[in-house]
């Protein structure tokens, strides 16, 4: 059973993939667990966690190559458990590639066409030659994949993965095995080829830039489970744990007791919460570029929380410049700004660490 | 070796160049001697005293005569032995397609195991391989007789009913064939088949493939130097085999192997056992130009 897309159909409106209670154990490891998703039509979904964390074993069980123990998971709304991998309406872009090796660039393209027997000879020439001249390969037809460049094979597998057209497509750590510089060309390429053929994208990665700048929603995965969903911005500027915010870029965190008055953390007093209402221990999490430094207390702005620290290195970046903090009871700060910086600030000195309250994080215990 | 001039001391270019080339080619020809002297003499000499032989005229007691006659050649012709030759090759052939077939599915299953878990399967598969071919195939006798194991076994399953005497027979025969090639022809075939990405196999599942035509269409194809490699270790060595003929087919159904003991011992006819060697040798000549030939053309397809 091979599962269509029809936009006129009611189908078009369920989710492109929707999974309920997924989990899956190896014997007595749970891989994944209870994972309750839905991914939307059409759109670049991104799957982010460190190495272990279950995505791929998540991912295998979307295109079938690994059933789940428990829970349900259903394609365009058809359910797909049980359903074996090559009757199943998506691809997979596999992170070695996985081209055929004894296929030329146009028979590994056209590999999909011919096995399902779906058109005409001269249908697929004509559908080969648009592949490639969507992944910017015209020409590259006749060639043995043995005479391709990492970023060439990378665009042949995409071509081959794409050009059944596929109601999903699946990307494992798409980008992992290439060079700086061509990954972040290729960002921004399979973004524009999702844009231009219309096709839900999956991504696996544990590359929280990478996930951050193409996908419209992430969900964060640690230990089995999915710890949060939501836009890159919703991911980045309000965590749901302290694991998701160490994991996606980088936080300072302080660790307490949270009553009317603020966060009680021992050592350093008191220090406000964005808002009131919380209550319990939890920690503080607070963005090094929300952080300012400043030398003397009169020039710190009212309402905003702050710390004395001692000034331990200053990093220039380039387009940042990064200061490394000691506390006083002698934990680690960190501020970044992107302006010009501070004047008359010297490693070893006092400084003043502060933030406006609103741009922190209060994630509870 | 090369010799280079001393630095302080410079020669005139040509000589120590000349001198050198002269002295590294003395040195190749020694250190080929040994290699050498040892084909030429073992080989190429019986090789050619058999090829001798093989147009020589009999005694009556199947002695060499001397003289040139290709009256050998004719008798092969005569059905009797065409018959024998074309069994070894339907023999062989057969036992080749079988070796292959069972080769790639053992091959398939072994490569898909954790690479741990390979070695060990490896071994068993080797370690018969370290027992004498005859004490092997005597085994097979034990195996295969009446009340034996195998028999016990059918009888269980119903398959047989009492005693079976299976030994002489071709299929006897056959098994031990089989069995004895079988090795030969995994090892090659899980060579290539280990090589192979198993996301190619995933890839082509992904891509609309049930698991026949993942075999067909990507695994076959990648396996394909591994299969003519046991095919050609399979068909060759099967053409000379002529003990297990004797002792499970009981020697009624003979190998060209076979054909040759008996016409240098039974018959003392030793002309003509050297000119059916001949022959056995070109068959495996052409077979191996045969195979020869399709590897080039698959590497030159793959390259």
């Amino acid at each position: 059973m091979i599962v269509h897309k029809s936009p006129a159909a009611p189908a078009a409106a369920a989710p492109a993939v929707k999974l309920t209670g997924v989990g899956k154990a190896f014997g007595r490891t749970h891989a994944v667990r209870g994972v309750t998703l839905d991914i939307r039509q059409n759109e670049f979904f991104s799957i982010l966690g460190p190495s272990g964390c279950g995505k791929t074993t998540l991912m295998r069980m979307i295109t079938g190559f690994e059933e789940p123990t428990e829970g349900e998971i259903a394609l365009g709304g058809v359910p797909a458990v049980g359903v074996p991998p090559h009757k199943r309406d998506l691809n997979m872009l596999f992170q070695s590639y996985a081209l055929f090796p004894h296929l030329s660039v146009h028979d590994n393209i056209a590999f999909e066409l011919k096995v399902r027997r779906s058109r005409p000879k001269e249908a697929i020439s004509e559908a080969v030659r648009e592949a490639l001249a969507l992944v910017r390969l015209e020409g590259f037809g006749d060639r043995a994949v043995s005479q391709l460049s990492g970023g060439q094979r990378q665009r042949v597998a995409i071509a081959r993965a794409l050009i059944g057209r596929p109601s999903l497509l699946l990307l494992d750590e798409p980008l992992g095995a290439l060079d700086k510089k061509l990954r972040a060309e290729m960002q921004l390429e399979l973004k524009k080829i999702q844009r231009e053929v219309g096709v839900t994208f999956v991504m696996v990665t544990h590359d929280q830039e990478e996930a951050l700048t193409m996908s419209d929603r992430i969900a964060v995965m640690h230990g089995g489970r999915v710890i949060q969903v939501g836009t890159p911005e919703q991911i980045y500027e309000r965590p749901a744990t302290r694991f998701v915010a160490e994991f996606i870029g980088t936080s300072n965190f302080l660790t307490g007791k949270a009553d009317g008055a603020g966060l009680r953390v021992e050592g350093l007093g008191t220090v406000p919460l964005p808002e009131g209402g919380f209550t319990g221990a939890g920690h503080l999490a607070v963005r090094p570029e929300n952080v300012r430094i400043c030398s003397g207390e009169s020039a710190l702005p009212p309402g905003w929380a702050a710390l004395p620290a001692t000034l331990q290195q200053v990093v220039y970046l380039g387009s940042a410049t990064r200061y490394h903090l000691a506390l006083v009871d002698g934990g680690a700060f960190v501020a970044e700004t992107h302006g010009a910086e501070p004047a008359g600030l010297l490693a070893g000195g006092q400084v003043w660490a502060h933030w406006d309250p609103r741009a922190s994080r209060f994630l509870a215990e | 070796m090369t010799v280079t001039a001393p630095a302080h001391a410079p020669a005139p270019p040509t000589a120590p160049a000349r001198r050198s080339g002269f002295r590294s080619a003395a040195v190749t020809a020694a250190l080929l001697a040994p290699a050498g002297v040892t084909i030429v003499a073992l080989v190429l000499v019986p090789l050619a005293l058999v090829v001798r032989d093989s147009f020589a005229t009999a005694d009556p007691y199947g002695g060499i005569q001397g003289g040139f006659t290709l009256a050998n050649y004719q008798q092969l012709l005569d059905p009797v032995y065409l018959k024998v030759f074309g069994y070894s090759l339907g023999m062989a052939a057969l036992n080749t397609v079988v070796c292959l077939f069972l080769g790639y599915v053992v091959s398939y299953y072994l490569a898909g195991r954790p690479p741990q878990r390979q070695g060990l399967l490896l071994l068993l598969i080797i370690v018969p391989f370290w027992t004498d071919f005859l004490v092997r195939t005597f085994a097979w006798i034990n195996l295969l007789s009446p009340g034996g194991p195998v028999n016990t076994l059918t009888d269980a399953l119903g398959l047989t009913d009492g005693p079976t005497r299976w030994i002489p027979s071709q299929g006897a025969s056959f098994v031990g064939l089989v069995y004895a090639f079988l090795p030969t022809a995994i090892f090659p075939v899980y060579a290539s088949l280990r090589g192979v990405d198993p996301a190619l196999g995933e890839a082509a599942r992904d891509l609309g493939c049930g698991w026949w035509r993942v075999h067909t269409k990507v695994l076959l194809p990648l396996a394909r130097p591994g299969l003519l490699a046991a095919a050609l270790l399979t068909f060759v060595p099967t053409l000379g085999v002529f003990v297990i003929p004797v002792l499970l087919g009981g020697g009624k159904h003979e190998l060209v192997g076979n054909l040759i003991v008996t016409l240098y011992t039974e018959f003392r006819n030793q002309p003509m056992g050297a000119a059916a060697s001949v022959v056995l040798l070109t068959l495996m000549i052409v077979s191996l130009a045969v195979f020869g030939t399709a590897a080039g053309r698959l590497r030159r397809k793959a390259s």
